[in-house]
């Protein structure tokens, strides 16, 4: 297999818009120069989450992290994690 | 004399060995190799005070622990009472000062050990090279390390590492959120642990990544990570993340040789230097791996430990990101400012992708209970480099140095890590050890049949014994 370390974002992610938009949203205060390096960063994210999303089936799996009520703390088994 | 964890504890026991004698050796080594670049602080009156404590307590004829006068060091990213919590970072710089120990310290204070140093790391944990901007550089005890230059020790347990292999102190505690125990144990040449997710208590840990942090710890030996290991389980009920699982000690150690071992090909099979590809062969051949076997969708679960990584950190630091993020070094602050602005979509893709990961090991598992896999694709690199060629392919190796690390984190598996020297690099190169969820125990017997066939490498560069 060849390992690939970065991967190109998918067509039509306009990264810089998006973190122009997306930054506004959260409060984050970039200046052109700092928006120009977030966009690269977002974009090479983009990349690895556009693979993540061609795995077939993964609308059917539930998310890994599930909610455990607080209770009474005793030792016990715990299946919210991989496979005991 | 040894400077084992072993050795000192039962050097104490024996009455052969004082913790003030034990405490004040460390704290001469930890001089001796302060150009490593490795501590952030000295603990000194802090561990004299304990160490009279436990020879005041021997005296008296009360136990004192198993662990008993043996010096150990954490990454700055553990609470120390009195202290501000560093997390490798100067926008810590005006926190409050922590109010009491990290529970993994107090742990480890209760079975008589006694913390003598915080570690360098990378900021936040967000690296694997053991670079800082604010701190310096951890610089890897195993290439040349009194002048300029050096070698990475890998991170982001930097200096937890680089302290155990150079032999300053015997035990120390890092934090493995994509490889931040198993990479630095490869790099330095030491044997590192990684328990299985929700194992140890995080309280008084820095947070990095919710989904994926996990205390893990350092030392020369499998038989001395056995010991701190032990002496770190206990439930916690401030920590929601932890399983609430009866704690499963590991020592004695088994020398278990029904294992049923594989090694993982596909994308662990490459590019590999060409010392690493020994170890890898050395390693199936000692636990008689029954072939080799395929992990489906790694690529795919290295890049959902990326997404969800640069995610969960980035909405971590947001409220600094928006008021001070001058506060940050340039290897971190736009990566944090991007993950802060991930949509929900790809992190909930991120979540569901670890599932199905999980669920794949746990098949694999079925049939082998130990799988194999290289640490790292190469040994340690000069610090500073950006690309590094392995085996013919040049790689951004700040972050590739973690590619065979990175798709196992979010199974949440116990991995531990021991390394050998190369043949043509001379520096040592390391082996993961996967095993099954909770079964700490079957990863630490395989490693120490590695171990008997050749991954150890004892501490170098400090003359003091212990």
């Amino acid at each position: 297999m060849t390992a690939r370390t970065f991967l190109p974002p998918p067509d039509g992610f306009d990264a810089l818009t998006y973190t122009r938009s997306a930054a506004a949203a959260v409060g984050l205060s970039l200046d052109e120069a700092e928006l120009s390096e977030v966009a690269a960063n977002l974009g090479r994210t983009a990349g690895f989450a556009a693979l993540v999303a061609t795995v077939e089936g993964l609308s059917d799996t539930v998310p890994a992290p599930v909610f455990r009520p607080v209770e009474a703390n005793s030792p016990g088994t715990d299946a919210t994690e991989g496979r005991p | 004399m040894t400077r084992s964890v072993a050795g000192i504890a039962a050097a104490f026991a024996d009455g052969s060995l004082k913790a003030a004698d034990s405490v004040e050796m460390a704290l001469e080594n930890l001089n001796a190799v302060a150009p490593l670049g490795a501590v952030t602080a000295v603990h000194s009156e802090r561990a004299r005070r304990r160490a009279a404590e436990l020879d005041r307590c021997r005296a008296a004829g009360l136990p004192a622990g198993p662990l008993a006068g043996v010096p150990f060091a954490v990454k700055n990213l553990f609470d120390v009472a009195g202290a501000v919590t560093r997390a490798g970072s100067a926008a810590t710089d005006g926190n409050d000062p922590a109010g009491k120990d990290a529970f993994a310290i107090q742990a480890l204070e209760a079975a008589g050990a006694i913390l003598v140093a915080s570690t360098n790391m990378d900021e936040f944990a967000y690296g694997f090279s053991g670079e800082n901007a604010h701190d310096g550089d951890t610089r890897n005890p195993r290439g040349p390390w009194r002048g300029a230059g050096g070698l990475s020790a890998g991170g982001s347990s930097s200096g937890s590492a680089a302290l155990v292999a150079a032999g300053a102190v015997p035990l120390a505690l890092g934090t493995d959120t994509n490889g931040s125990v198993r990479v630095p144990a490869a790099l330095s040449g030491v044997a590192g642990l990684k328990p299985t997710y929700g194992r140890l208590s995080r309280s008084g840990v820095y947070p990095f990544v919710d989904s994926l942090d996990h205390v893990g710890l350092f030392a020369a030996s499998v038989q001395d990570l056995a010991l701190g290991y032990d002496a770190l389980l206990g439930l916690d009920p401030s920590d929601p993340a932890q399983a609430r699982r009866t704690p499963a000690p590991v020592c004695p150690l088994a020398e278990d040789h029904r294992l049923r071992c594989a090694r993982l090909g596909g994308w662990f099979s490459g590019p590999l230097h060409a010392d690493v590809a020994e170890a890898m062969d050395a390693a199936a051949a000692a636990l008689h791996c029954r072939g080799t076997v395929d992990l489906p969708l790694a690529e795919a679960a290295r890049a959902a430990a990326f997404v969800l990584t640069t995610a969960e950190g980035g909405q971590r630091h947001l409220p600094t990101l928006r008021t001070r993020p001058d506060r940050y070094g340039p290897l971190v602050r736009d990566r944090l400012r991007a993950g802060a602005l991930v949509p929900a979509a790809w992190t909930g893709d991120a979540q569901r992708l670890r599932r199905r990961l999980a669920e794949i090991l746990a098949a694999l598992h079925a049939g082998h209970q130990i799988l194999i896999a290289p640490a790292t694709p190469c040994p340690a690199f000069p610090l500073g480099t950006v690309d590094w060629d392995v085996d013919g392919v040049m790689l951004p190796i700040r972050l590739a140095i973690g590619m065979f690390t990175q798709p196992l984190t979010p199974a949440g598996l116990p991995i531990a890590v021991v390394a050998r020297r190369g043949r043509i690099s001379g520096l040592p190169v390391g082996v993961q050890i996967i095993g099954r969820p909770w079964h700490e125990a079957e990863v630490l017997a395989a490693a120490r049949r590695l171990e008997a066939a050749g991954f150890r490498i004892s501490p170098d560069c400090c003359e003091v014994t212990q």
